[in-house]
């Protein structure tokens, strides 16, 4: 399993008290364009993404596709953690 | 000044090459082409046959075009009613019918959907915006004949019943507002506003014509800026925003998420705000980082415009408890206290629902005489209205809100009547009864709506998905429920009415059994 994917439904479920049963959340579960989670909460999300995952979202990267699937979070995670584990 | 439209004419023969408005795509006009613009929309809407106090709906994203246009509905001597580009179809389609609109500005895309699902011939006719189009409803005429005289816009909000209530605003009931304000606040072409309220939002009206009266420059902002507080921080400082005038919610979104410390700006000179309780803890930060600005509490329901307002201190303590007065009367407005049968004035340690009379009270509903009924009071021979908003006068004069006395909440600034929520579920084939009750934030925590509904024997819960979905084509985003809980039954008061004392401690007991 992907840690970034588990910690980040954990998040959703538990802090955000997303209203779907995690049996209902998958991998592809639209979260923003179904507006599951709402703006604010995604400021949540992007503020959880940054500190447990030490990246920073520049302004524009704030959209759904970054954001709207566990499986994209994931990805863009992996892309902005990239730079730094070449450079290291 | 007799009217709204009245402004930007000044403007333009008094500031002409100043610049008027500065949209997100970069566009931006000076007066005289944002006045030479309107008058030719205003143009287009009489060829296409508009008389004095016809409705039009304006459907569109926020642009120096967009303002252009609702000013060229006004110079027609016709009213504006804005309608939110993302609110349902079916939502929209209401308040176009329910206001009786006889043309519909809107964008290519959506004209056809309002065209398909209206049900009412219309006529599509191209403006000089390829991408805008107006449509012309050919709607059997004079089906509402009592309208009242002078109207400039009416604001939908939403309704108690299940559908959104219009109120009916005068040239006047905006004017006497926005002159206070330019005076009151030194407004001046130097002045950069942000408009950050929806046009649909009654904040909307400070923006679009105090930025205009004082020949000052307003910065559109759309919806997708505000909820991106990391886009807003960097726009509001690149183009020097010296009027701020938004809801706490979005004032707190940018001082949480808005990374505004490395922006390094002092921030506006004047930041307003209204709509809902800013509490001490987050106004402290903010004034210590936008430490260069005044910061007022205004207050008002849109039946009222802006009526009471208050100079919050700076620096505020932060360990205050107790919220910030609404203030006292703006001097156009007059207030009373209500206790059901006695109207009282404002003398300190009295307390009652607050009622409020002058230039600036709406001039009714939208088609709903019992309504309108209702929320007056008839008091030394003129009518107050009843705000639902119970009130104490503090020692000092000041009013402090306390609460409301009917089913309406305010959440991140927005007026909701549960009762609409519930209408919007019980839509759903599948549910049974839906009761929506509001579990309040506590220790700065935003406040929740938690619907309880239950399903015909023997059917169990309904999918969230599927609410959630179903519950979007109904609702605008901000009405949208942060939980769902299924009952077998709704429990009810000996009256057979539901007890939702009972169910919002049942909310609040299973917002406790939810992990930290």
């Amino acid at each position: 399993m992907n840690p970034v994917i588990e910690q980040t439904k954990d998040f959703l479920v538990s802090e955000l008290q997303l209203p779907l049963p995690e049996t209902e959340l998958q991998d592809d579960t639209p979260l923003l364009s179904s507006r599951l989670i709402d703006s604010i909460s995604t400021l949540l999300l992007v503020e959880f993404l940054e500190k447990t995952f030490r990246i920073s979202f520049h302004p524009h990267e704030v959209n759904n596709d970054n954001l709207d699937t566990l499986a994209a979070i994931a990805a863009f995670v992996a892309h902005k953690q990239q730079p730094r584990a070449t450079a290291g | 000044m007799q009217r709204l439209d009245d402004c930007l004419r000044q403007a333009a023969a008094k500031w002409p090459h100043r610049p008027a408005c500065i949209g997100e795509d970069g566009a931006d006009l000076r007066y005289r082409s944002l006045a030479d613009a309107a008058a030719r929309m205003s143009d287009r809407l009489r060829t296409a046959g508009v008389r004095p106090g016809d409705r039009v709906g304006l459907c569109l994203p926020k642009s120096v075009g967009t303002v252009a246009a609702l000013f060229g509905i006004l110079s027609a001597d016709a009213v504006y009613v804005p309608l939110d580009p993302l609110a349902p179809l079916q939502r929209n389609q209401y308040i176009l019918a329910d206001c009786g609109a006889r043309m519909l500005l809107t964008s290519v895309g959506q004209a056809e959907l309002f065209v398909q699902s209206a049900g009412i011939p219309a006529d599509t006719l191209p403006t000089e915006d390829p991408s805008v189009v107006l449509l012309v409803f050919r709607r059997p005429t004079a089906s509402r004949p009592e309208w009242p005289e002078g109207l400039a816009y009416i604001l939908y909000t939403s309704g108690s019943t299940g559908q959104p209530k219009g109120v009916m605003l005068r040239h006047d009931n905006a004017l006497c507002f926005v002159e206070w304000a330019a005076r009151e606040y030194r407004l001046g072409p130097d002045d950069v506003f942000s408009s950050l309220a929806p046009l649909h939002f009654d904040l909307s009206v400070f923006d679009l014509f105090c930025s205009v009266l004082s020949g000052g420059t307003l910065l559109l902002i759309d919806q997708a800026t505000t909820r991106n507080p990391m886009l807003l921080a960097e726009r509001l400082h690149r183009f020097g925003v010296t009027v701020c005038y938004a809801t706490p919610t979005t004032l707190k979104l940018l001082l949480r998420f808005g990374k505004l410390p490395s922006c390094r700006w002092q921030g506006p000179r004047l930041v307003l705000f209204a709509g809902e309780v800013f509490q001490a803890a987050p106004l402290h930060r903010l004034q210590q980082i936008w430490s260069g600005a005044e910061y007022y509490n205004l207050y008002g329901p849109t039946e009222t415009n802006v009526c009471t307002f208050f100079k919050v201190p700076v620096p505020v303590p932060a360990d205050r408890s107790i919220p910030f007065p609404i203030g006292r009367p703006c001097p156009y407005a007059q207030c009373l206290l209500w206790d059901g049968l006695v109207a009282m004035p404002l003398r300190p340690g009295l307390q009652g629902e607050l009622l409020v009379s002058g230039r600036s009270v709406m001039a009714g509903y939208v088609g709903s005489a019992d309504l309108s009924q209702q929320r007056w009071v008839h008091h030394q021979a003129r009518n107050w209205y009843r705000t639902g908003d119970q009130v104490v006068v503090d020692e000092s004069g000041d009013l402090v809100f306390i609460g409301r006395l009917d089913r309406m909440v305010k959440r991140h600034g927005y007026r909701i009547e549960l009762g609409e929520v519930e209408a919007g579920m019980l839509g759903h084939p599948f549910i049974g009864d839906a009761c929506a009750v509001w579990l309040a934030g506590e220790g700065g925590k935003d406040g929740r709506i938690v619907v309880f509904y239950t399903t015909p024997a023997g059917e169990g819960p309904v999918s969230v998905l599927d609410l959630t979905v179903f519950l979007q084509d109904k609702l605008p985003a901000y009405m949208l429920p942060d939980q769902y809980v299924h009952l077998s039954e709704i429990p009810g008061t000996s009256t057979q009415k539901a007890d939702y004392q009972q169910l919002a401690r049942l909310a609040e007991a299973l917002g406790k059994t939810l992990p930290a």
